[in-house]
């Protein structure tokens, strides 16, 4: 009980001091007092009761025991449609700390047979949308998750899964209207590193570190979940070419969750760029021995490309062009990330192209316009890249990589600013790409 | 012949992007089976390893020997708390097809252990692949069942993670009997394991021989899975209720909507299979669903709306006079079709695997069948609310209540459309 007053103390201050999280920047004083905004989840509607018994479920840090628990549990009771619905945010838990895509099927199944059960109606809706935003499907994702706010306003999960659909679908400025007002309704880990990831795209790096920062002071019991903040915090930090202590928060995240994929995957990245390659290659194969997804396959096989061992390199690219294919075997067919990969390689750029224009199209945010840019340069299309790399950088985001793509585009068409772009990119982050920062330095030399 | 099945789970992937991993538990698994018995005086271990698509071509080459080694290496045995080494004594390798045109791995080593003298405890840790995602069980005993059928058949539609079990603790005797070690599978089982566990009514169209008594078999199954499958939930049966108890039906509107919902329910696969095959790159059925589902809950809703409107208008009408207008042909008929347009999966995987079996023809004959049984099934329940009405009616129980049945059915109606409508509107896209 005492446990419980303390946390909702440090929630209130967390929440006075959240209000202006983005600075005003993107919105006005807010009418709503926070604290009453807490009573009234303490009262308890129905979903913040469930919510509760999921996050108490998930602070044991045994996430596997407890949806077995649940397993065992709707097993039995067949119709108990509200710990159908907490299991299907359960999976959803187990798929974040494993990576293994069976739990998202598992939580469509879940959520579908509480929906069937009448289940908590909020709390479907919310876990369905952001299931629809891992399968890359924002638009419903962001259907679903008004359908969740409407049902149960306090819900700070479903403002989470609307900012996140926004987001991706290139509305910035109403996905951080939505993280702000989520940073109020429910002060806490899931909201703060959202807001470190808008401040981080509209180039407030420093700010960002300190939202992370202040995620990691409302002592979440979530032991993922806190893994996860520490490595973006690592990487808010690698971005601006702070190495070392990137690779403080990464050994953080690592000691918080041994084994922690993406930790180590942050670590080895460090080694890479401070030009230990053994050390990263041997921490990279130990990263795609266990979690086989693209952005670590491909860094495996940049870093041995850089470290010259070609073949080996060329055995982690195939193996790309297999996960490519599996995607699309899957229906996945605007994976962004194996078309900007083919794009920096230069293989299949007209297939790659089209790829990045079909991601752009179904999800118009700033990645994916810069990925459009980057295809459109490859193609020799320097003229339409540039306005797309302009728009691509409309939030001010200070992302070495996209600046980089501009800088190439400037100097294929012979333009004068070339030079201080390259200059930018690499006064960012002298080590925004093992493939490209090399480029750069040649550049401006 | 097996291969002809695994044909038709492909393609039930291909019509499901959901499902569409070949392999059940995903591409990134890596899944483990131990199984330790006694044979005879010695204590075996049989090892599966069953490798998904992308773990298969990280393998590269796989060398049977080397693995078998390995694997022996890493699973850990204790008698009586003591450690003892296994000895790989015989492997089989198979590389069963995978989706995307890549190949997955099934390797089978038979380690030896030590001859048992008498009861011992033994304590097993399989420390093979750890970290790496999949499915990993441990069972002790020769006869004991697997929940995975030796990674043969994973369960799919429980609610149930994948078994995480890489330690055991048992008690095992010797054996009386020869010292034999387990058998290896082959063949089929080792070369084509199609790894889902209920494909029910999606496999019977891969029958290999199709003699008249297995066509008749199937069709009976065909029934059988229709039927049981009207049974879960939607399909229209409470609308299909409501409305004949309201409209004062008659035995014969239940059999006849029963036809209704049949006919359209062959259509309906049948034109949702062409779309699926036509427009393969532009349309994936998943997003046709929540459409169909859209304009089966706003039909509900018109024939909700019109039954209403039909009972007021008659109401003012005729005050006095009873009058028993049976339900028109027109109102029936959108009843039915309601019922019967959302294709069932599984009706869609069939059509899909028997065109690419060329078995069209008794691909049709089975989707027949299965509608038969869903709109069987339909009917029966029609048929139940017809008579109770009827029985109610004949023990005098013709009350304001019973006169009330036919604004409160469409009411019903309503609300049930209103509702599938709500549902499905936020996930058209």
């Amino acid at each position: 009980m005492r446990r419980r007053k303390v946390l909702i103390a440090s929630a209130a201050a967390a929440a006075a001091a959240t209000v202006s999280l983005l600075g005003g920047a993107f919105s006005g004083p807010s009418r709503v007092n926070p604290l009453e905004i807490l009573a009234a989840n303490a009262a308890g509607s129905p979903e913040q009761q469930a919510l509760g018994r999921l996050l108490s479920g998930l602070s044991t840090g045994d996430t596997a025991g407890y949806v077995r628990k649940l397993e065992r549990h709707v097993a039995r009771r067949r119709s108990d449609a509200g710990s159908l619905a907490v299991l299907g945010l359960a999976y959803q838990q187990r798929a974040r700390e494993t990576g293994d895509p069976t739990f998202y099927r598992l939580s469509g199944s879940a959520l579908r047979r509480a929906e069937l059960a009448h289940g908590p109606a909020a709390l479907i809706a919310q876990g369905e949308a952001s299931l629809a935003n891992t399968r890359h499907q924002f638009r419903m994702g962001l259907r679903l998750a008004r359908q969740a706010i409407g049902l149960a306003p306090e819900n700070g999960a479903a403002y989470g899964a609307l900012g996140d659909a926004l987001l991706n679908l290139g509305r910035y400025r109403q996905a951080f209207k939505v993280y702000d007002r989520m940073a109020l309704v429910s002060p806490g880990i899931a909201s703060f590193t959202r807001v470190a990831n808008a401040r981080e795209l509209i180039g407030h790096r420093n700010a960002a570190a300190e939202a992370d920062e202040l995620a990691l002071e409302t002592g979440s019991t979530v032991p993922e979940n806190v893994a996860w903040t520490m490595v973006q915090l690592g990487n808010v930090r690698f971005n601006t070419g702070r190495l070392s202590e990137a690779a403080k928060d990464y050994r953080r995240a690592l000691r918080r969750l041994p084994g922690y994929v993406h930790a180590e995957a942050g670590l080895a990245r460090v080694d890479a760029f401070e030009g230990r390659y053994a050390s990263a290659i041997a921490r990279l194969r130990r990263v795609v021995g266990v979690l086989p997804i693209p952005a670590y396959v491909i860094l495996l096989g940049d870093t041995l490309h850089a470290s010259g061992h070609e073949r080996a390199a060329r055995r982690e690219y195939a193996l790309v062009g297999a996960i490519e294919r599996l995607f699309a075997a899957n229906g996945v067919r605007t994976e962004l990330q194996t078309a900007v990969f083919d794009l920096d390689h230069d293989r299949n750029v007209p297939d790659a192209l089209r790829r990045a224009r079909l991601a752009f199209t179904s999800a118009p945010g700033i990645y994916s316009e810069d990925a459009l840019a980057w295809g459109l340069f490859r193609a020799g299309r320097c003229e339409q890249a540039k306005a797309h790399s302009i728009h691509a950088l409309r939030l001010g985001t200070r992302d070495a990589l996209l600046i980089f793509h501009r800088a190439m585009i400037e100097r294929c068409l012979g333009s004068a600013d070339a030079r201080s772009w390259f200059e930018r990119a690499l006064a960012i982050n002298p080590n925004f790409s093992i493939l490209w920062a090399p480029v750069a330095r040649r550049a401006i030399q | 012949m097996k291969r002809l099945a695994l044909v038709a789970v492909g393609l039930a992937a291909l019509a499901w992007p959901a499902l569409a991993a070949a392999h059940p538990l995903g591409n990134f698994t890596i899944n483990r089976f131990s199984r330790i018995e006694a044979s005879g005086p010695r204590l075996y271990v049989r090892y599966v390893l069953d490798m998904a698509e992308i773990p298969t071509y990280q393998a590269g080459r796989i060398d049977q020997r080397k693995y078998a080694r390995r694997i022996a290496a890493n699973a850990r045995l204790a008698v009586d708390g003591r450690p003892v080494t296994l000895v790989p004594l015989r492997s089989a390798l198979a590389h069963p097809r995978g989706a995307a045109g890549l190949r997955t791995t099934r390797l089978e080593v038979i380690l030896a252990g030590p001859i048992l003298h008498g009861r011992v405890s033994v304590s097993y840790h399989d420390n093979n692949f750890t970290g790496r995602i999949g499915w990993k069980e441990i069972v002790v005993g020769n006869t004991t069942p697997s929940t995975s059928h030796e990674l043969r058949a994973y369960p799919k539609d429980l609610l149930q993670s994948p078994l995480d079990v890489t330690t055991a603790r048992a008690s095992l005797a010797p054996k009386p009997g020869p010292d034999l070690p387990p058998p290896l599978s082959s063949g089929a089982t080792l070369n084509a394991p199609d790894r889902v566990a209920d494909s029910g009514f999606a496999s019977l169209v891969g029958r290999s021989h199709l003699s008249a008594l297995v066509i008749l078999a199937s069709l009976a199954a065909a029934l059988f899975w229709g039927a049981a499958h009207a049974l879960s939930p939607g399909h229209g049966k409470t609308i299909i209720t409501a409305y004949l108890v309201g409209q004062r039906g008659t035995p014969a509107h239940a059999a006849l909507l029963g036809l209704i919902v049949t006919i359209t329910h062959t259509i309906g696969v049948f034109a949702l299979g062409a779309v699926t095959l036509a427009l393969s790159q532009l349309i994936v059925p998943d997003t046709l669903y929540p459409w169909l589902n859209l304009v089966s809950g706003l039909l509900v809703v018109g024939i909700g709306a019109a039954v209403l409107r039909a009972r007021l208008r008659r109401r003012r009408a005729t005050h006095q006079h009873h009058h028993h207008d049976p339900p028109s042909l027109r109102s029936l008929l959108a009843v039915g079709v309601s019922g019967g347009l959302l294709p069932c999966p599984s009706a869609l995987v069939v059509l899909l695997a028997a065109i690419s079996l060329h078995r069209i023809a008794f691909g049709l004959v089975l989707i027949l069948a299965f509608s038969a049984g869903l709109a069987l099934t339909i009917t029966g329940i029609g048929l139940v609310a017809v008579l109770a009405r009827n029985t109610f009616r004949r023990i005098g129980f013709d009350g304001p209540l019973v006169r009330l049945l036919p604004a409160a059915s469409a009411l019903v109606i309503l609300a049930a459309g209103l509702a599938m409508t709500v549902r499905a509107f936020p996930k058209v896209s």
